[in-house]
């Protein structure tokens, strides 16, 4: 899927729904913020980490670095979609 | 080259965003903190707080500002002082920090921002100075160096190439090879430049690729230059970006508040791991059934505190400049998995393999044929494999040696083996969390709770294994268990349900609200941090005031007891043979991190792994090497033709001559002072000085020094046969308060060595039926009963032999220096080895008193900080006092040329409390 133009509250629903499907099955969705630590609250482990990144590379046609798999880019919805943008702008 | 690293601006935009300072937020921070939700941090919007009405007077407001500082401060100075009162750390040179970092903190929190991050460099690099003196200098030109070759105008790899052959060059230096070893601060400098760039380096390398927003050079050089790392050489592998990140990224006063707690929390740690190691974890001899080996598995374990202690301290101490970095540790006793272990225990550790392997490794493979299960697989595999070598690595630029043991080696297969299985089935099944507070179900606590508890007995007996010097050694401890019976198997199946139930009801506990902490280690709220701070800094400075351990009787006096930094009696009689040393080769951090003991230079070896011996394969184990010259423990030591560690002396005796021999161990052969220092070449000296050539007397005093460290009783009898060759007129057999538990210790190392034993000794083998088979408890544990027989029918036949030629034999009682320092209530055995000394027809002397008036035992008489073995004066001490006992005793040894038949004892109880 091309990345172009991709509003980042879409991005946003998409890897919200990923996440809670993938690893907070059960969980209410409205406790799932923007700005909810993801990897700094212990949602997201280093393997849960690489599945995200993978499901963000095939679903936005990016490609991450390694330096990148970090909090500093990818510890909130608001982060991940400011991410996926940069890489596709 | 550093004009281009300070590119930046003085406060970069990412960063000054964050920067709190109370000038700058407007309203006082008390009066926002107390209005704050106590149950949590202020958060970053309470940094834009509205201002102060403009009627309050400046100078209210300033005040009103300094307050949470002046609370912080107050109990930071307390916290200081506890540390003092107990002795904690400083060995390591903390509490000569101590005003530094008092002093630093006020007037750090009170500059203006900009002038912030250069003072805490300048402070950083005071503390160096004043822990290290002038070669500070080396270590901050060494250090700009190895920062100046990261921002070389080059391609990253030619930069990588340079900082290897500079690394390459820096390690010759920390073992003093070559051309190295004559720079005398190597031993001092090179330790903590490592400890500073050895894992930073590669951080700051990895995110310089990286950097968004260029850094400050201040910054910069603070990240590298941190102020704990002047005393502190085992230190968190902090984060660049975290670094960065986290300076000022909340309330000012909340971080130092956070720092404080933490500190606060780092010497309770330290506190409980000096319980444990005085009195909680048995020594491998004690180690006789199913309660000693659970104490030594798991009392090693928690020995782990001293690591997550010093940690807490350090990081805290950043806190109070500014620096909120994340916990270090959370909570890895509660693991309840292997990965999860290896997420709670050491973040710093994990975060930095994550960051510069995992990811990396991970992003590389991932597109090969095994897909996603195989390359997280192999990266996690590779990580442990990362981890095993730079945790080697790292000791040798701590400690100068390069550790690979088969337990070593073991311990990360299993661990990373382990982890690398949970992974791959945790990315196959899927990771299940939640954000909301869990429903209690009795099914799910329960699993918890079991899970916590194997997590808790496999990673304590897997810590023990990788503690023991080999997995017979492992093997043979947990044997042990098999003396106990099964009503004690029951007794201990039934505790460990009962802490899983314990484990089942807090978890309920948790669900209807009950909460067990006081507050969040993570993010402690101002208010409720500073009480828990306060009150238990109070506390414990109380109990360790001597009016109130009086009034507080037998508890009073365990307090007491914990306000000394020592060795327990075991590890101080390890160190007097140089166990130590080895233990410095294995994996015993504890060991390694324990206070001034850490600062013990690569080149100070024990006796028998030095160059200065011959190796053989008999009861001797090490001779002296014959006719050489050579440095041992930094001094010069002249070993004469027939081994003596002595001048030359003919084998017969001139006409004349008054001769002694000396027969003893290291402090007689005295290690790390020149020849004409030790002990009886001193009072040769004043023999020949004072005595020699008046009426009555001998021409010439001669004490021939047959003394060899580590020697007990078991070398000195055969090495009798040398001794009566020199036809001596006086036999002096010193002893010390360690004679039993020396002899027993080479008993044991001949036994396992295989080593034919003279017909008394293998009798007493054979009747105590040990063998190389057994492990070491098990054969000290045998041996035991038969210690004085042995000591006597040794003592004995020494004597024999002594008058044989006409020697007179006297036992002299010799005090070691560490004698003072032991725990209260312990007695020596001076009577006791009096007595068999008596028996074997010794005639015993004591100079037991030579010591008398020192006051800081630790700073006058020992050799180093870390060897306690006497210095210069203690050896001046100790042949004074045998030259007026000598002379005391003249006439009746024979030595003013009148022989005596009777010579009067002692009295045992002047020798033996001395």
């Amino acid at each position: 899927m091309s990345t172009t133009a991709v509003p980042a509250t879409d991005i946003k629903a998409s890897v919200k729904e990923y996440i809670l499907t993938k690893f907070l099955p059960g969980e209410d969705p409205n406790m799932l913020e923007d700005t909810t630590p993801l990897i700094t609250g212990g949602v997201l482990d280093s393997i849960s980490t690489v599945e995200l990144v993978s499901f963000l590379e095939e679903q936005y046609g990016v490609e991450f670095e390694a330096h990148e798999m970090s909090a500093d880019y990818l510890d909130t919805l608001d982060q991940i979609a400011a991410t996926v943008q940069s890489k596709s702008a | 080259m550093f004009a281009r690293m300070g590119a930046g601006t003085h406060d970069p935009p990412c960063l000054m965003d964050k920067h709190t300072s109370l000038e700058e937020t407007g309203q006082p921070l008390w009066r926002r903190l107390l209005h704050s939700n106590a149950s949590s941090a202020p958060s970053a919007s309470a940094v834009s707080a509205p201002s102060l009405p403009v009627s309050q007077s400046a100078v209210a407001a300033r005040v009103a500002e300094l307050g949470p500082i002046a609370l912080v401060a107050l109990q930071l100075g307390l916290l200081l002082l506890t540390f003092n009162v107990f002795d904690l750390e400083r060995g390591s040179g903390f509490v000569a920090l101590a005003p530094l970092i008092l002093g630093g903190f006020v007037i750090h929190a009170v500059l203006p921002m900009r002038l912030r991050m250069p003072f805490f460099l300048a402070l950083s690099l005071a503390g160096f100075w004043l822990l290290l003196g002038p070669p500070a200098l080396i270590l901050v030109g060494l250090g700009l160096g190895l920062i100046g070759i990261c921002h070389l105008p080059i391609n990253l790899w030619a930069r990588v190439g340079l900082l290897v052959a500079v690394g390459v060059a820096l390690a010759m230096l920390r073992v003093g090879a070559g051309l190295f070893a004559q720079l005398t601060w190597g031993p001092v400098v090179m330790p903590v430049l490592g400890s500073m760039f050895m894992f930073r380096l590669i951080i700051y390398l990895y995110d310089l690729q990286h950097e968004k927003v260029p850094a400050t050079i201040w910054e910069r050089l603070s990240y590298f230059f941190l102020l704990p790392n002047a005393c502190f050489l085992l230190f968190p592998v902090v984060d660049y970006q975290t670094f960065r990140r986290t300076y000022y990224d909340t309330d000012a006063a909340t971080i130092y508040q956070k720092g404080v707690f933490w500190m606060f929390r780092g010497m309770t740690h330290l506190l409980l791991y000096r319980i444990l190691y005085y009195y909680i974890v048995p020594n491998p001899t004690q180690v006789v059934d199913l309660w000693t080996v659970v104490l030594i598995v798991f009392g090693t374990y928690l020995l782990y505190l001293k690591v997550s202690g010093l940690f807490h301290l350090i990081i805290g101490t950043l806190g109070l400049f500014g620096f909120n970095l994340p916990e270090t540790y959370h909570r890895y006793l509660l693991a309840s998995g292997f990965n999860d272990f290896w997420r709670r225990s050491n973040i710093y550790w994990k975060d930095f393999m994550m960051k510069v392997f995992y990811y990396p490794m991970f992003m590389r493979l991932r597109k090969r044929k095994g897909g996603m299960v195989q390359a997280v697989g192999l990266a996690t595999a590779g990580v442990f494999l990362v981890t095993w070598l730079l945790h080697s690595y790292q000791w040798f630029w701590l400690l100068g040696a390069f550790p690979l043991t088969i337990t070593d080696v073991l311990f990360w297969s299993v661990f990373g083996g382990l982890v690398v299985v949970n992974s791959v089935s945790q990315l196959k099944a899927g990771k299940k969390g939640s954000l909301s507070k869990p429903v209690f179900s009795f099914k799910k606590a329960l699993t918890h709770a079991l899970k916590v508890m194997g997590m808790l007995i496999f990673i304590a007996a897997l810590w023990s294994f990788w503690y023991s010097p080999t997995p017979a050694a492992w093997l043979g401890m947990l044997a042990q268990a098999g003396n106990s019976g099964p009503v004690d198997f029951a007794l201990l199946g039934l505790i460990i349900v009962g802490l899983i139930a314990i484990g089942v009801g807090v978890q309920y506990a948790n669900s209807r609200g009950v909460r067990f902490t006081l507050l969040d280690p993570a993010k402690p709220a101002f208010s409720r941090a500073a009480m828990v701070t306060s009150l238990g800094v109070l506390v414990i400075l109380g109990l360790g005031q001597p009016q109130a351990q009086y009034r507080l009787g037998g508890f009073g006096d365990f307090v007491g007891s914990l306000q000394e930094d020592r060795l327990t009696e075991f590890d101080a009689q390890q160190a007097d043979k140089g166990y130590y040393e080895a233990l410095m080769t294995t994996n015993s951090i504890t060991a390694q991190v324990g206070g001034s003991r850490n600062q013990k230079p690569p080149d100070w070896k024990p006796l028998a792994a030095s160059d200065a011996v011959i190796r053989s394969n008999d009861l001797f184990l090490y001779r002296l090497r014959p006719s050489s010259e050579l440095i041992f423990k930094r001094a010069p030591m002249t070993v004469n033709q027939w081994g003596m560690r002595d001048q030359e002396y003919t084998r017969e005796k001139p006409d004349g001559t008054y001769r002694i021999a000396l027969l003893g161990a290291s402090i007689e052969m005295g290690a790390g002072v020149l020849d004409d220092e030790t002990y009886e070449a001193v009072a040769e000296a004043r023999l020949n000085a004072e005595q020699a050539g008046r009426e009555g007397r001998f021409d010439r005093y001669e004490i021939l020094n047959f003394s060899i460290g580590g020697y007990s009783v078991l070398q000195h009898l055969p090495l009798m046969d040398e001794v009566v060759t020199f036809q001596p007129d006086l036999l002096l057999y010193t002893g010390h308060t360690i004679e039993d538990f020396r002899m027993t210790q080479l008993f044991i190392e001949l036994v396992q060595k295989g080593i034919d034993l003279p017909p008394h000794l293998e009798a007493i083998r054979q009747q105590a039926r040990v063998d190389s088979t057994l492990s070491e408890a098990e054969i000290k544990q045998r041996l035991e009963p038969f210690e004085a027989e042995i000591l006597h029918e040794g003592y004995t036949r020494i004597v024999a032999q002594a008058r044989e030629v006409g020697a007179r034999p006297i036992w002299l009682f010799v005090p070691r220096t560490e004698e003072k320092k032991r725990l209260e209530g312990q007695q020596l055995p001076v009577e006791e080895l009096m007595g068999l000394a008596r028996d074997a027809g010794f005639t015993v002397l004591s100079i037991g008193d030579a010591y008398d008036g020192i006051d800081d035992v630790e700073e006058e008489l020992f050799l180093a900080p870390w060897d306690d073995h006497p210095n210069v004066a203690a050896h001046q001490l100790l042949g004074n006092r045998l030259y007026e006992e000598l002379i005391e005793n003249g006439a009746t040894l024979g030595l003013t040329g009148r022989a005596a038949d009777t010579l009067p004892e002692p009295s045992p109880l002047s020798e033996s409390t001395d």
